[in-house]
């Protein structure tokens, strides 16, 4: 291993560990070159150096309470959840309110139909869309 | 966990599966915002933008990148529209009262963080990561979308230019 390599694994060694026979070769090196042996001293201190001296930062204590607020203002977060759900639901509603008035059966069957067909729907939408995002 | 965060998301349980992933990555999205833009008020003000927009993006998340990648794709790309811009948005100041980001951990070694400074901005971000994100080349290479090889030899080459640097 000539001086060039034994550098390059001084470096590599910062990183990850060495295969043995590269490692041995690399100790090989250093116990007869100067040069390297300095180059790795530097290198080692630098690498304690800069593990000491990159901050560790972390957020602040009110980041998710913030990030929380941030979204709770986000208009279009608010819709896209159940926007789907309430455009059913009132659909239905209407549409019930609707044959209430122009179907010639009694209230409570119309009602009962009307739940019936809510649901149903309710549960066709859903695996209908589960589906749809399953194909994108 | 991220077989988790999708089972969430297919549910459309959306503010379960974004409580897993800040659990999961914010303080390495944090670290990472930090390591790009060098300033930890601006780096929090980010993080706070990128699970914004991750929240934003959820309806529309396919599953066909793990939620990693996906998320760093978020993370740089904010990051680095960030760092472009010159004047930034202030996000913070609702009615929670701003509390600085935690203290460092690290000393201050001010001659480091000068040569640091002074290195190129690659080699700047990449050194600076390596040492934030817990030593690890592939999670520095999966943030900026780079080669393992090629962090390794940007982390090569800032190395011996601050012991240049240094040394005169």
């Amino acid at each position: 291993m000539d001086c060039q390599e034994t550098q390059e694994s001084i470096l590599d060694s910062l990183v990850e560990s060495l295969a043995t026979e590269r490692y041995l070769a690399m100790e090989n090196h250093l116990a007869g070159c100067e040069t390297c042996s300095s180059f790795a001293k530097v290198q080692h201190t630098l690498d304690s150096r800069l593990a000491a001296a990159v901050p560790l930062a972390r957020p602040s204590p009110g980041f998710r309470a913030s990030l929380r607020k941030r979204i709770q203002c986000d208009p279009e977060a608010l819709w896209s959840d159940f926007l789907p759900d309430v455009a059913h639901l009132v659909g239905c509603v209407l549409v019930i309110a609707l044959s209430l008035f122009l179907l010639p059966f009694s209230s409570r069957s119309v009602i009962l139909a009307g739940l019936v067909f809510t649901s149903g729907t309710y549960f066709l939408q859903a695996a209908l869309r589960g589906a749809l995002s399953g194909l994108s | 966990m991220d077989e988790d965060v999708r089972h969430l998301l297919e549910q459309r349980r959306y503010s379960q599966a974004l409580e897993r992933l800040l659990n999961l990555y914010e303080t390495k999205v944090f670290r990472m915002a930090l390591g790009i833009l060098n300033d930890t008020g601006r780096a929090e003000e980010v993080t706070q933008d990128i699970f914004l927009k991750l929240w934003q993006a959820f309806p529309a998340y396919d599953g066909r990148a793990s939620l990693g990648t996906w998320l760093y794709a978020i993370a740089r790309n904010t990051c680095l529209s960030a760092s472009r811009s010159e004047s930034y948005r202030k996000t913070v100041p609702l009615d929670i009262p701003t509390e600085p980001a935690a203290p460092a951990t690290g000393s201050r070694d001010i001659e480091l963080t000068q040569c640091i400074d002074r290195l190129p901005e690659i080699q700047r971000q990449v050194i600076t990561l390596f040492y934030l994100q817990d030593k690890s080349v592939a999670e520095v290479a999966r943030m900026l979308a780079l080669p393992d090889g090629t962090v390794k030899s940007h982390l090569h080459r800032a190395r011996v230019a601050l012991a240049t640097m240094m040394k005169g």
